[in-house]
């Protein structure tokens, strides 16, 4: 009875200790785990920072506004270039320029048609 | 054990079997006791994990960290960033002369010979270069120098430079705010800047401004172009949403870099719009005009005598551009008669224009969350004669951004509203006005500078589709003690659309001088006005304010074109 009982003990003993040592192991290689993540993270959330300063610095009003005026010859808008959607009717030249059904050739209508059928 | 026990032996050795027996239940009863104690313990460190920190977590800073700081519409204006700085410990550095020969040739601004020095002077720490960018601090890292090694520091940074100085204002060495917001966030205290934090992420949401970085940045271009153009020393602007306080645009030149590494800033690149007082001059008529309107002292149908110049004592008032004739009420305004709004002024009486200057608040310092902030200056006696001055500006000094304030006020519909530099709703802003004139005054107002705009002294701030209205001042500058003839101030305020007026927008020049284009004129139609006009053509479209043509303009417009087209051939 009592060898029995001991016997028993030793094995649960051993049996927990090494289910405690291999858990304690897996851990601590979660917690390393954990800890490398958790400096990617801040690491790319500097650089989120630093790229979003960087953004903010390069799309600045007046740095635009050169490179606007520069390189694609824009400037200020005007009142009379604003037209409601409304108002686009009346702006529209009543006769096409160029008759492209006349011509024999209208490649969007045709793609339309063609998806009508 | 039990059973073992419960037969009681009679024989002799009995007692001695027993007391073994008791020694070992004892022995069992602590090694019992140990191991439920190791394995409560082991439970409770299972179900309850001790959070894990110091040891596992990066660096966690001390500091609260600061808020970014972003305009209306989330543009990042400040900002904290990771810098590293590269340092040295020379104990470790095998050879010093190939280590600065590296080091040189990798960051060609660090001085060889000065890096050579602090190399073998220093024992076990040397500072090679403070703030480096990410690149460079890569490089020396690759250089792989036994010895050499970077430490992150923390470092403000403001992206927009100096579209935003005197707003965001700027922060210490310790990250301290010591100027314009950056100061009211330290000024709310740890709890402000901590409410803001999310201490879990490590990270804080934004403070959101009201303004525009893009109405701002139009701001600051118009004005640095006018300061140019007009030989003026200094200028400013302020474009406000009048049915919120909101401030889009404070503008203050000249201004500074926030980003600067020494901040020896003069008293030139202080905040002009809030913490200096200015006489706006005929501005201030406008005041007069909406308290003889809302007393009922004069009506849009009233006349004024200003064939004379008027005497009060020994003092004579008398006009810029004297048209010498009884001029009705509009006529005051657009010709900005200083005897006509004196004679306005002198039938309210002293008493009353106190009291309406005192209802308008322009008695008491305007405080924002700007720190800096100036109390008005008025006349110390209120004499017949001060009123009569008052009236058109005269000895009446107050910060642009209060005289802003108050016009915004007088045009919104008798809404007086404390301007802010925060996020604020209409119903918010119309809760904690104040009502300071009658709603038909504001209209009869609204009235006056559209008319003031369209042929009086604001006519080059029309910019055709926005309906613009607008009042300007010129105002002599105090030099030693005495106004100057020749150093001007010069100012214009003027809201659009003045239909339904939205924003309102002030510029400010200061001492703008003569130019051949302005055929000699140095008053604020010249110089002031045009450049809010093409402020306003800036920003309008950027605000959604929807033009409309009336077929004057269309005329207007065809008289544009012809003339380009004059000029063409």
């Amino acid at each position: 009875m009592h060898k029995f009982l001991n016997f028993i003990l030793v094995v649960t003993l051993l049996v927990s200790g090494f289910i405690v040592y291999s858990l304690e192991h897996t851990t601590r290689g979660l917690e390393r785990e954990i800890a490398r993540s958790q400096r990617g993270i801040d690491e790319e959330t500097e650089n989120m920072r630093f790229l979003n300063a960087e953004w903010s610095s390069l799309t600045r009003p007046d740095r635009l506004r050169m490179l606007a005026a520069q390189h694609l010859g824009l400037s200020t808008l005007k009142a009379w270039q604003i037209v409601k959607i409304g108002d686009i009717v009346t702006k529209v030249p009543p006769e096409p320029v160029i008759k492209l059904e006349a011509q024999g050739s209208d490649p969007i209508g045709s793609i339309i048609d063609k998806y009508q059928q | 054990m039990s059973t073992q026990l419960s037969i009681t032996p009679v024989d002799d050795q009995a007692p001695r079997r027993l007391a073994g027996q008791n020694r070992i239940r004892l022995i069992g009863i602590c090694f019992t006791a140990a191991f439920l104690a190791l394995a409560g313990q082991l439970a409770h460190l299972t179900l309850f994990p001790k959070v894990e920190d110091a040891a596992v977590r990066p660096v966690v800073e001390d500091r609260l960290p600061r808020p970014d700081i972003v305009d209306r519409n989330g543009v990042l204006l400040a900002t904290d960033v990771a810098v590293a700085s590269i340092f040295a410990d020379p104990s470790k550095i095998i050879d010093i002369d190939e280590a600065v020969e590296l080091l040189t040739a990798t960051m060609p601004d660090v001085n060889a010979t000065e890096l050579r020095r602090k190399l073998t002077t220093a024992k076990r720490f040397a500072w090679i270069k403070r703030q480096v960018s990410p690149e460079e601090r890569d490089a020396v890292y690759n250089l792989g120098i036994p010895g050499v090694s970077y430490v992150n520091e923390r470092r403000r940074v403001y992206p927009q430079g100096r579209l935003g100085a005197h707003v965001t204002g700027y922060v210490d060495l310790d990250n301290k705010g010591i100027a314009g917001i950056e100061q009211y966030l330290d000024n709310q205290g740890a709890i402000y800047t901590a409410s803001l934090a999310e201490p879990a992420e490590h990270r804080s949401e934004p403070a959101q401004l009201s303004v525009d970085i893009r109405v701002q940045a139009a701001m600051i271009e118009e004005i640095s172009n006018a300061i140019i153009q007009f030989g003026a020393i200094a200028g400013g602007g302020i474009v406000m949403n009048v049915k919120t306080g909101e401030i889009l645009s404070l503008v203050s030149l000249p201004d500074f870099n926030p980003n600067q590494e020494k901040k020896n800033f003069t008293k030139d690149q202080q905040n002009r719009m809030t913490s200096g007082v200015y006489e706006l001059g005929s501005v201030i008529k406008a005041v007069t005009f909406a308290m003889a309107l809302d007393y009922g002292t004069a009506s849009l149908e009233s006349s004024f005598d200003a064939r004379y110049p008027l005497v009060i004592g020994n003092a004579r008032i008398s006009d810029f551009r004297p048209q010498r004739r009884v001029l009705t009420l509009p006529e005051v305004f657009t010709y900005s008669s200083n005897i006509g709004t004196a004679r306005m002024a002198l039938e309210v009486g002293t008493d009353g224009h106190q009291a309406f200057l005192r209802r308008v608040g322009l008695f008491e310092r305007l405080q924002t969350e700007l720190p800096e902030s100036a109390k008005p200056l008025l006349p110390r006696r209120w004499s017949k004669l001060a009123t009569a001055t008052a009236a058109f500006g005269h000895g009446f000094a107050v910060q642009p951004l209060q005289g802003a304030a108050v016009v915004a006020g007088l045009l919104n519909g008798g809404h007086l509203i404390t301007p802010t530099l925060l996020r604020r709703s209409q119903q918010d802003a119309l809760a904690m006005s104040k009502t300071i004139v009658k709603l038909q005054t504001s209209e009869s107002l609204r009235f006056l500078f559209r008319l003031n705009a369209q042929q009086g002294s604001a006519s080059k701030a029309d910019v055709i589709g926005y309906r613009v209205g607008g009042k300007t001042g010129t105002a002599e500058k105090v030099l030693n003690g005495r106004y100057s003839k020749d150093n001007r101030i010069t100012s214009f305020i003027g809201a659009f659309p003045m239909d339904d007026p939205q924003y309102l927008v002030l510029v400010m020049l200061d001492e703008p001088k003569a130019t051949k284009d302005t055929y000699g004129f140095a008053t604020a139609g010249w110089n002031a006005v045009p450049t809010a006009g093409k402020v306003i053509e800036r920003i309008a479209p950027m605000l959604g304010i929807e033009p409309v043509l009336s077929p004057e303009d269309f005329e207007k417009l065809a008289k544009l074109e012809a003339k380009e087209k004059s000029k063409k051939d």
